[in-house]
């Protein structure tokens, strides 16, 4: 940045009133996910930011209810399905779209990441009446299809990414080698492709954790995922539980960031 | 047009120091050639005329004047990059204006003067193309033509030739130098190659980790280097350790060097150690008696031009030279060698 | 052809997932908005256009529709004006402090909208920051009842979308080469000519996909509206929920949704349209 600082001349105050700007967006940016973590910690009754005195009751008070609790349990399962199922179809997707070409290449693309382009609300609606249509309407197996058909594009592109990092000619060298095609992908791919399949995999978790909409409309008689039992929470009883439960989920996200990062990089990931 | 003038410039990053106290002059009209390896600061010293870079010491002085206080934009010289850096979204015509528009000229002048620069460089009809729609030859010439319509003080050339192919080098060379001459602008050229640094230039700096080694013309940067990493740098370059430099006067030595003895030019003012500089040029076969030299030839190759032979002197030194073609040879043969002595020149030994 | 690589029936189960779990699941919902309304199940037998006839003669349901698909402009501009500082300023950042902004980003990016907007709860309180602020800095009077407007909304909007905007511009501000400044300033243009008439344009191929992205997003989001926005004032998105999981009017609601999908649809197309000379002309 420095190296240019002369090809405009010098102008202080501008870069002074952006750097303003930036730490005022960034605020902005920040400053619900702080207020959340801030609000969680507080001994009153109220949720507030900034909270008043310190303490964690509000987490026993989490822990101690059963209907948030189940919604944690049931997001933390139907999360890890996701990310397991998300993973293998969209290692083996990607497997493909490396030997097609051209045109049908980029359709191909768009094709596997269509779950994300249309929006949430109308695929939910759709599976509403499909799964009424082929009797699995109420289903934790239907809501389960729901949140791998949503994560799916997550892992895809995550994978599809890492698989055209690996050049070709490394498989034709382990052909000439001698290994048949399993022992290829197993020895050669796989390895090479392992950071970004296990960051595809961290994505589905973390989309499927979130997912709001389409837990909406395809929830289970009796089931609950921790969004929907939040949302509920909100609306009836706002009590600082709701930030503990709220704080627990951006830690998941930070440390799914962290993990990113340290497998393949944030800035290579986005 | 201007005269410029750059004295003990300085450019420092973190703990690496990119320019180590370089002085240049250019006169008005001429074409001054920053010659060196990559990494030896001719682009910092060009980045800094162009004031995309702040020098930390030193000055530069355009009729006398210092710019060192001028962005950029105020400088008025006209830059030509490597890469062209032409303007991906804009036509070939908008780039060509791009600079008279900034100027806010009249519409109908910034057309007439596009169209006329167009034909300078060959360019006419292809005013509406995209740059990504026009050859590499075409987006050079459109790089020179949009820095030559503002009628730049100064025109700053950054390896221009670098990413064309040998035959539409050569074509740009020519029309670069011609419009140069013909415009009368005072340039800087940076290059790594000895053969467009000495083809087109009046002055060449040959520069050497953020410093000039030497300053001086074409010819004299390849018949007379002041030292080692100049006559290695231009050219195919033979040294010989001499055993003995006596002084003869104003730079005049006789010495004595693998056996034989012989007087010649050389750098002025040599009391250490010495080295004879014979380009290839300047040697020829002869019989065993009548030469300078006698070696025995180690390695011959026919270039069809030439013949090219390496030949081992008694001392153990080795001689690279292009023989006339049809010339017998075989490895192993013991040969003389004769020199033309206005080839030959002495340097100081320093260790590179 | 290609089609002989085995390597390619790999690709079967995604497919399968995409086509049986979305592209049915949507062509159905096509042909449920033409069933006539069911009495004892959630639709009839017969069909019939009675629900677009409905929808598209009655001023409550253009008004709604109108309201999403503005609303959802005002967010994605907004979301542009606070995107692009910071894309500009991620762009210029390397190492660790690159690492740090992009962490920044991705943290939001990686919360749920819910959580999110529960922030803006806690924010938009009577004595919260949010009235605090504006309390201190001396522009109101009075703390303002936030919670349940509008402009609340909108705000929550803005944040939960930033992060697909912030990323893609700031892609195609690196690949901006830094030479196209330098020459541009060498002919005399100024920081401000050199953003206007090189950075801005070549930066589009940024803020197209972003601009569509966040309002193809924001046309349909549910959760905002529904957590923030009260009782009082309808978007498309909930009032569609509100069909299908309140009254159980599937045919109405899948009228609805489609309704909506269409107007996004033309407005995403004329957008495109409109731009397709600076798309054509900027993109690498």
């Amino acid at each position: 940045m420095s190296e240019m600082t002369n090809t405009f001349g010098h102008q202080k105050t501008m870069n002074i009133g952006f750097g303003v700007l930036i730490v005022l967006l960034y605020v902005f940016l920040m400053a619900p996910l702080v207020m959340i973590v801030g609000a969680s910690f507080t001994e009153s009754l109220m949720i507030e930011f900034p909270p008043q005195g310190l303490s964690f009751r509000w987490y026993f008070e989490f822990f101690n209810r059963q209907d948030l609790v189940d919604g944690l349990l049931m997001s933390l399962r139907i999360g890890a399905v996701t990310a397991i199922v998300t993973m293998s179809v969209a290692m083996m997707a990607a497997m493909a779209g490396q030997v097609i070409a051209g045109r049908l290449s980029g359709w191909f693309q768009l094709g596997m990441t269509l779950p994300l382009l249309v929006p949430e609300l109308l695929t939910a609606v759709g599976l509403l009446f499909f799964l009424y249509k082929i009797e699995m309407a109420k289903t934790v197996l239907g809501l389960q299809m729901g949140h791998i058909l949503m994560s799916f594009p997550y892992a895809y592109v995550s994978i599809a990414a890492a698989m055209r990092q690996v050049p070709h000619s490394l498989e034709e060298a382990s052909q000439s080698l001698g290994a048949n095609g399993w022992q290829t992908f197993r020895l050669v791919i796989l390895p090479l492709v392992m950071p970004g399949l296990a960051m595809g995999g961290i994505f589905a978790f973390i989309n499927s954790f979130d997912l709001y909409t389409i837990s909406l409309l395809l929830k289970p008689l009796g089931g609950n995922t921790l969004p929907l039992a939040l949302f509920d929470f909100l609306t009836y009883e706002f009590k600082p539980t709701a930030a503990a439960a709220a704080t627990l989920s951006i830690l998941l996200s930070i440390a799914g960031v962290a993990l990113v990062q340290r497998l393949v990089g944030l800035q290579r990931a986005f | 047009m201007a005269t410029v003038e750059v004295r003990d410039l300085r450019k420092r990053y973190q703990d690496f120091l990119a320019l180590d106290g370089v002085s240049l002059k250019a006169e008005t009209g001429q074409l001054v050639t920053l010659l060196g390896p990559s990494g030896c600061g001719k682009s910092t010293t060009l980045r800094c005329l162009a004031g995309f870079l702040e020098a930390n010491g030193g000055e530069i002085t355009v009729d006398g004047e210092s710019i060192l206080g001028t962005p950029a934009n105020r400088r008025g010289f006209g830059v030509v990059f490597q890469n062209y850096a032409l303007f991906p979204h804009m036509t070939v015509a908008e780039n060509i204006g791009y600079g008279l528009k900034i100027q806010k000229l009249p519409k109908s002048e910034i057309e007439t003067r596009v169209y006329d620069a167009m034909k300078l460089v060959r360019l006419d009809g292809l005013g509406d193309r995209l740059p990504r729609a026009i050859s590499g030859g075409q987006q050079q010439r459109v790089a020179l033509a949009r820095a030559l319509v503002l009628k730049p003080k100064l025109l700053l050339l950054d390896e221009p030739l670098a990413n064309l192919d040998a035959r539409l080098r050569d074509e740009v060379r020519w029309l670069i130098r011609d419009l140069q001459q013909q415009s009368g602008i005072t340039a800087f050229y940076v290059t790594h190659d000895q053969s467009e640094a000495m083809a087109m230039s009046d002055m060449v700096a040959v520069m050497k980790a953020g410093r000039v080694a030497q300053f001086a013309t074409p010819r004299e940067i390849y018949q007379k280097p002041t030292e080692r990493y100049v006559a290695d740098f231009t050219g195919e370059a033979n040294f010989i350790p001499c055993q003995s430099v006596t002084p003869q006067g104003e730079g005049r030595y006789a010495i004595t060097a693998a056996g034989a003895t012989l007087e010649l030019e050389g750098v002025p003012g040599i009391t250490g150690p010495a080295e004879l500089l014979l380009r290839p040029e300047a040697l020829s076969l002869t019989a065993p008696e009548a030469g300078t030299f006698k070696g025995t030839v180690t390695k011959s190759a026919f270039l069809g031009a030439a013949l090219h032979c390496e030949i081992t002197l008694p001392d153990g030194s080795m001689l690279k030279l292009a023989a006339e073609p049809n010339h017998k040879v075989r490895t192993g043969e013991v040969v003389g060698i004769a020199i033309d002595n206005s080839h030959a020149w002495l340097m100081p030994e320093v260790a590179p | 052809m290609s089609l002989k690589n085995p390597k390619l029936l790999l690709a079967i189960p995604a497919i399968a997932l995409i086509f049986v779990f979305m592209i049915l699941p949507i062509t159905n919902m096509v042909e449920m908005s033409f069933r006539t309304p069911g009495t004892s199940a959630p639709f009839g037998d017969d069909y019939t256009a009675q629900h677009y006839d409905r929808i598209l003669s009655d001023g409550h349901y253009w008004s709604v529709l109108i309201r999403s698909l503005l609303t959802a402009g005002l967010v994605t501009v907004l979301c542009l004006i606070v995107s692009y500082p910071i894309a500009w300023h991620m762009s210029k950042a390397r190492g660790m402090k690159a690492v740090f902004l992009y962490a920044c980003i991705a943290s939001p990016l990686m919360t749920g909208v819910l959580v999110r907007n529960f922030g803006w709860m806690i924010a938009a309180a009577l004595n919260g920051p949010l009235n605090q602020t504006l309390l201190g800095l001396g522009i109101i009077e009075m703390p303002l009842r936030l919670l349940f407007t509008q402009g609340l909304v909108i705000l929550a909007l803005v944040h939960v979308f930033v992060p697909f905007m912030v990323l893609p511009i700031n892609n195609a501000l690196r690949n901006i080469s830094p030479t196209l400044i330098e020459a541009s300033s060498s002919m005399g243009a100024t920081r401000r000519e050199v953003f206007r008439d090189i950075i801005l344009p070549l930066s589009f191929p940024g803020i197209y996909p972003g601009m569509i992205l966040v309002y193809v997003l924001a046309v349909a989001a549910y959760v905002t509206p529904a957590l923030l926005g009260g009782a009082m004032v309808s978007y498309m998105p909930t009032l569609i929920i509100g069909e299908l999981t309140g009254t159980f009017q599937w045919p109405f609601g899948s009228a609805l949704a489609i309704v909506l999908s269409v107007s996004t649809i033309l407005v995403v197309a004329l957008f495109t349209a409109l731009t397709s000379r600076l798309m054509e002309r900027s993109k690498a």
